[in-house]
């Protein structure tokens, strides 16, 4: 994103509407921190600037990851949506992509609000394919940037800052706690936040095989969930 | 993924704060679901949400109207709500069991009310995803309260320093709670943002700065 400094009257209304904290004020004027930009849009599409100085530039390679992960109008050519993950649990009951005895895993690096150089993502990335029997969901639009047997992502994104990017992977459910203090330890040496999260289905016993597992460890998780209520099927009638 | 998970705060404020979304899978039986979606739309709007959208295209306040979210529909896309109640919910559910549209419906909030509203309207939970929480340099995140409203856009386009600014203005009686609300459900693009669960939060903050 850019300011066209002509048309900026530096009225400053635009400012706290970014969420990568990327607008800076000098000398009477709004400018773009273009280090800082994730490219997600929010000042131009909300349309904040009585003057309509914001300016969408053209985005070329490695910088238009930035906007890929952070605009969630960015339609992803490896599922078709819009948004920074996949049909995840959404559509599990056409899909049956979560089954019983196998757990899926989660892992939004930046989220909540914070972004995150892809570097540090890579971090996590490195540290999951390092654990066998962790399968990197092919569907997911971050996973085809990743080299699966060592986790690294391309150099020459690195530096790339978005919103946040979402690691989804698929674990058998002996391994879910291993992978679940992986991912505690790796984001402690990150310089960022992630958000985590574990899709299941029911067990035999009727509890959520996700939920059971981490209850006997002793791990956390929130009162607030999402249930895919199973109402969809293969063929719309 | 997740965009309707993460949201934070109490119990007793997630409680009032519920969300559904129904699609088709793509390439599954994502072609011709066009009128699906617009009849998901039509039952989600029955039953007053506190806001509606769509995945490709945007919401009640960034649209500016239910009418434009429903004219900009395409087929293989989200269509979303929230409601503050469980009873809005459950009728959601049983006009949405009743209208047999095989589409995917996945709804967020606190599990427990989540299962309640499942048993009331007949339906039986398929697959579920829960928070582990944020791991990591906590010590980035703001002021808790502003953390609970920013988490009600998944996609986080709604600023931390649009919240303070906005509660600021509310402490000064510049704006109302209501408004302040409002506001910020703008920049959240698919309308999974509550306003309405906003506007107490920040009138919340702004008597604490006042």
């Amino acid at each position: 994103m850019l300011i066209d400094e002509e048309k900026c009257i530096g009225c400053k209304q635009c400012l706290p509407y970014c969420p990568a904290g990327a607008i800076l004020f000098h000398d009477k004027k709004a400018s773009i921190d273009l280090d800082e930009c994730v490219e997600c849009n929010v000042c131009y599409r909300v349309g904040v600037c009585p003057e309509e100085a914001f300016v969408q530039q053209p985005l070329a390679w490695p910088r238009s990851v930035r906007a890929v992960y952070s605009d969630p109008l960015n339609v992803h050519k490896e599922t078709g949506l819009a948004g920074r993950g996949t049909e995840e649990i959404k559509t599990n009951d056409v899909t049956g992509r979560f089954k019983s005895g196998e757990i899926g895993v989660a892992i939004e690096v930046g989220r909540p609000g914070i972004g995150s150089r892809l570097r540090e993502l890579e971090k996590m990335s490195i540290a999951l394919a390092g654990i066998e029997g962790v399968k990197f969901e092919p569907k997911n639009p971050l996973t085809g940037l990743i080299d699966l047997s060592s986790g690294k992502l391309p150099a020459d994104i690195l530096n790339e800052k978005v919103l946040s990017a979402i690691i989804e992977v698929a674990v058998p459910r002996a391994l879910l706690l291993e992978v679940v203090r992986t991912i505690k330890n790796t984001a402690e040496a990150m310089d960022t936040v992630v958000s985590v999260d574990v899709a299941s289905r029911p067990g035999k016993d009727g509890r959520w095989e996700g939920e059971a597992l981490l209850y006997g460890a002793d791990i956390y998780y929130r009162p607030n969930a999402k249930i895919n209520i199973g109402l969809g099927k293969p063929l719309i009638p | 993924m997740t965009h309707t998970l993460h949201r934070q705060g109490s119990e007793e404020s997630l409680a009032g704060d519920f969300t559904i979304l129904a699609m088709p899978s793509s390439g599954l039986n994502s072609a011709g679901s066009l009128p699906k979606l617009a009849k998901a739309l039509d039952i989600f709007l029955k039953y007053d949400p506190v806001n509606i959208g769509d995945s490709k295209g945007g919401s009640r306040f960034s649209l500016g109207s239910d009418e434009a979210v429903k004219g900009i529909l395409v087929d293989n896309e989200l269509v979303h709500a929230v409601y503050r109640t469980k009873e809005q919910l459950v009728n959601v559910l049983v006009d949405l069991k009743d209208a047999d549209l095989g589409l995917s419906v996945t709804i967020g909030g606190l599990v427990g009310s989540l299962e309640d509203c499942c048993r009331s309207a007949s339906v039986k939970p398929h697959t579920i995803v829960q928070s582990l929480g944020v791991m990591g340099k906590m010590e980035k995140l703001p002021d808790p309260r502003v953390l609970e409203v920013a988490t009600m856009c998944g996609h986080h386009l709604v600023s931390f320093d649009l919240i303070r600014e906005l509660a600021r203005k509310v402490a000064k009686k510049k704006l109302s709670g209501e408004k302040a609300g409002k506001k910020l459900a703008r920049c959240c693009i698919c309308g999974v943002f509550n306003p309405a669960r906003a506007a107490e939060i920040i009138e919340e903050i702004a008597a604490r700065m006042a």
